[in-house]
């Protein structure tokens, strides 16, 4: 915990992000040449017209569609991989992610319960289906946690087992519910893969709150998650109140998940991927891994949106295939790694 | 300092220990004897405040314990678990700073104070050259001085340590135990500097280290104190050959006080 400079990983994750943010807004069926980007955007930010955009098209376009998109998969990614990274710290295990232990189907088991009952583009949709995930979130939690404690540990396989099977039985009865409607299963089915991002700044204005609260609260909870990798006993005799703080986690954890499941639908690994690698360049401590993370993960996930906008362009794929496609193979070579050595 | 009085603890309300009572002065060493299963663990977790209480009460400097609030306990009482228990990608300076929590806000910010602290615990115990390894990069014997490190750091009167030579070899064991004694019995210039003498409880396996470093020997059988008292007192044939159940000779040499078995290797194929 000595001070090292902090500043270069806030800068480059700080400078990848706005890569990929500028990225993100560019890319799409209307395709904006970067410089045309930089004039609207300086020119709308100075408040006159841009001579590259005469008609105001380009700005339309990036002011009623692609900007609350942006922002809406930069909170999502950063939810994802700022939970995930709490929930490796809390049960100590380097696998925990909101989508591999159950949670991320948990929570869309509520959201889409919730969206049966009323639409989430109805004004009181917006604020209901959030908090009917954070339920369903918090319940899948209790249950997983439950299911995989053996004494004072939970193993990784007990997790990843109990995780598999928590979320093999909300994803059936989010199926059976789906197929008891009429209609939307389309739409239910893309959602559940992660491609139903709402659009437009209504549920963005919805979802921030739940997320802006997640956030804030998993960073400043670094210090007493960096005192817990000593065990509840160590940390107990070090001064910490150690239930308090493992509920507050899984409390502003699910919180940030069950936002961004439902605003995205599931989108699996980011949580995994992204803290593993600030974990593996700037190492285990929490208060700087979990902002870090957060970063590293809005950018991923605007890199895997604009991917899966353009491979197979003008088809869209659902962006939680693109990250399951990446997190997979990811997944396997850590699992293979962590058995290798045992640098957790 | 300490004042344990009468208590009975263990698990599932099931006593492991009963009906302790003792008393121990600053600045003194006491080990804790006895076999395996004698209740010496659970006594250190139930003084330091994580196994809760059954029955009686523990007090440092007058005030109960088990009222006192995680962080204030953590101040007036450390633990030094054993080696190989502290997660392996922490430095050797993040541990330390560690001990620090109880002092801390819970954003864990290190003040110029905290971090002059955490330099002279890591001084004090010969590991500045150290600081920034890895925990897995450490031997036991660097582990185990980290962990006293971390509870010097923490700057509490009261030191708890569980078998902290259990796994280490003989130069480290003698090396660790050097050096807890030296926290309880600070040299004239350490005292001018302002040194606290620490009050130091130890679990210990090998008889024959207690005579040199503990002030006193409390010998548990059965979850009971059997005997408290100084070394001489306590390092008698009858009462360890009782205790452990095996004929065991006590001799002295040079002033320090040896424990054997008495059987010679013949005996115990007689019998």
């Amino acid at each position: 915990m000595k001070k090292r400079h902090a500043l270069p990983p806030y800068l480059i994750l700080v400078a990848i992000l706005i890569a990929s943010a500028l990225l993100s807004v560019a890319v799409g069926s209307v395709s904006i040449p970067l410089n045309t980007l930089g004039d609207v955007i300086l020119s709308a930010l100075r408040g006159v017209t841009s001579t590259l955009d005469p008609n105001g098209v380009y700005l339309k376009i990036l002011s009623g569609l692609r900007l609350p998109h942006m922002l809406m998969l930069m909170f999502v990614g950063a939810a994802l991989a700022g939970s995930g990274g709490a929930y490796q710290g809390l049960f100590r295990n380097p696998l925990a992610d909101p989508f591999l232990i159950g949670i991320s189907s948990g929570a869309g088991l509520g959201a889409i319960t919730a969206m049966l009952i009323r639409s989430p583009y109805e004004t009181g949709g917006v604020m209901t289906v959030p908090l009917a995930a954070f339920a369903g979130g918090v319940i899948t939690v209790a249950v997983v946690t439950m299911l995989a404690r053996v004494g004072k540990t939970v193993p990784t396989t007990n997790l990843l087992l109990a995780g598999v099977a928590v979320s093999s039985f909300a994803s059936a009865l989010t199926s059976g519910l789906m197929i008891q409607s009429t209609g939307e299963v389309r739409r239910a089915l893309v959602w559940l893969m992660g491609g139903a991002m709402m659009t437009g700044w209504q549920p963005l204005l919805g979802v921030l709150p739940y997320i802006a609260l997640g956030l804030t609260g998993l960073v400043l909870i670094g210090h007493p998650l960096n005192v817990l990798q000593f065990g509840e006993e160590q940390a107990q005799q070090l001064g910490i109140r150690v239930q308090r703080v493992r509920w507050i986690t899984i409390l502003l954890a699910t919180l940030a998940t069950a936002a961004a499941v439902a605003f995205a639908g599931i989108i699996g690994f980011v949580g995994l991927v992204v803290p593993h690698i600030i974990r593996l360049v700037w190492g285990g401590d929490y208060r700087r891994l979990i902002p870090l993370s957060m970063l590293g993960g809005a950018s991923m996930l605007l890199l895997a949106d604009v991917a899966a906008r353009t491979v197979i362009a003008p088809q869209e794929v659902p962006v939680g295939i693109v990250t399951a496609l990446l997190g997979a193979p990811f997944f396997l070579w850590i699992l293979k790694r962590s058995k290798a050595q045992n640098y957790w | 300092m300490l004042e344990i009085n009468s208590i009975s603890a263990g698990y599932n309300a099931q006593p492991i220990i009963r009906e302790i009572s003792l008393r121990l002065a600053e600045g003194s060493v006491l080990a804790l004897i006895g076999p395996n299963g004698s209740g010496k663990t659970t006594l250190i977790r139930a003084v330091s405040g994580v196994l809760p209480l059954l029955s009686g009460s523990v007090r440092v400097y007058g005030s109960d314990v088990s009222r006192l609030h995680p962080q204030q306990r953590a101040r007036l009482i450390s633990v030094v678990p054993q080696a190989r228990s502290i997660p392996a990608a922490f430095t050797a300076e993040e541990v330390v700073a560690m001990g620090r929590t109880p002092h801390l806000d819970w954003l864990g910010r290190l003040s110029d104070r905290d971090q002059a602290i955490i330099d002279e615990a890591l001084e004090k115990m010969d590991l500045l050259d150290l600081r920034t390894r890895t925990v897995d990069q450490l031997s036991g014997g660097e582990q185990q001085r980290l962990l006293l490190a971390r509870s010097l750091a923490q700057e509490s009167p009261l030191l708890l340590m569980d078998e902290p030579t259990t796994h280490l070899d003989m130069q480290y064991q003698v090396n660790l135990m050097q050096r807890v004694y030296k926290l309880a019995h600070p040299t004239m210039n350490e005292l001018a500097a302002g040194m606290q003498p620490r009050t130091v409880v130890v679990t210990l396996h090998d008889l024959n280290l207690i005579s040199r470093y503990a002030d006193l020997v409390g010998l548990l059988v059965g979850g009971r104190l059997a005997v408290v008292g100084k070394p001489e007192e306590v390092l008698r044939d009858e009462i360890l050959s009782r205790a452990y159940h095996v004929p065991l000779r006590v001799f002295k040499e040079n002033g320090f006080t040896l424990v054997t078995p008495s059987e010679q290797p013949d005996d115990l194929y007689d019998s």
